[in-house]
């Protein structure tokens, strides 16, 4: 299995998945089709070990269609499915006066069995 | 009339509504859209705002907004008996609020439950749009296209205002359906 690697563009993140279990997300989230774009991003969650000693999700979105959300907070209930949660760490940083990208983090938190750390972030 | 020619009509009518009510239409696109020109309408939104001092918020909201009911057309809206999926598009500045407004090909069968789902969102207050978001992001279904059902209700809790709706309806097949959020300036 290898890392994961997709290029930031105007319209999607820069997606970077490490093998020892981290997956960081950054930028922008409108793809066209948020069904094709997520689907290398699921398959490579899914080709993880199952011993993992921990799997860190670091999520810093700016601008994020609701269909992404939706695909995020997936990705969010598969690292569940995968993993204990006690092994898992999600962070979701926000730009410092952003209230709505903090308000969707606060509800990951309460949809998730994870707690999510929300982290202020200084642009 | 046919299609294009009807759609440029109430696309030149739209036009005419900004200009009655001496507002400033500042963006505004008829025609096919594609992921590229999404991103560039929007980004050009997003430029303008903050060129006019908007304040930050709202530039987020409206450039959401733009990203949802562009996105919305794309996927959704209906084509031409020539294949064109027609579309047009148009944001402006009142004295104390913006005014964005989608409008695409619609069939008429779909017409009564795009209605229904606009109605249902108008009689809710911000918390009740809130749970309709929750339990439909919960639900967890994602269509083909990759739409989740989450758009029109992200334009409502984004804009916090009434969505208006207009339908016209083109022939037996199709009709025309407009889309208006208004956000305020404050």
């Amino acid at each position: 299995m290898e890392n994961l690697y997709i290029e930031e563009t105007k319209c999607t993140p820069l997606i970077e998945g490490n093998v020892n279990g981290s997956l960081s997300i950054k930028g922008n989230c409108f793809p066209e089709n948020s069904l094709t774009f997520f689907e290398a991003i699921n398959n490579w969650i899914d080709a993880l070990p199952n011993d993992l000693s921990s799997f860190v999700m670091d999520c810093e979105l700016n601008y994020i269609a609701s269909s992404s959300v939706m695909h995020i907070f997936k990705l969010m209930q598969k690292a569940e499915e995968r993993f204990p949660v006690d092994k898992i760490e999600i962070k979701w940083k926000y730009e410092i006066d952003d209230e709505d990208i903090e308000k969707l983090g606060e509800e990951f938190n309460n949809l998730t069995k994870s707690e999510i750390k929300l982290i202020p972030v200084e642009v | 009339m046919n299609v294009l020619e009807s759609c440029k009509e109430k696309y030149k009518d739209s036009k005419q509504f900004f200009e009655n009510k001496d507002a400033t239409l500042f963006l505004t696109h008829f025609g096919e859209l594609d992921s590229e020109k999404i991103t560039n309408l929007s980004s050009k939104s997003e430029e303008h705002l903050i060129e006019i001092g908007a304040a930050k918020r709202t530039v987020r909201n409206i450039f959401n907004i733009l990203i949802e009911g562009l996105q919305n057309i794309k996927n959704h809206g209906e084509t031409s008996p020539n294949g064109e999926q027609l579309s047009f598009f148009n944001m402006g500045e009142f004295n104390d609020q913006y005014l964005v407004s989608f409008s695409n090909l619609i069939s008429n069968g779909k017409v009564k439950s795009v209605v229904e789902a606009i109605n249902t969102l108008n009689n809710q207050d911000q918390a009740g749009v809130k749970q309709i978001y929750l339990k439909t992001l919960t639900n967890g279904e994602i269509s083909e296209k990759g739409g989740a059902g989450l758009g029109i209700i992200t334009m409502a809790m984004k804009s916090k205002n009434e969505i208006k709706y207009q339908v016209t309806k083109i022939n037996d097949d199709l009709s025309l359906i407009t889309i208006e959020t208004k956000i305020d300036k404050t």
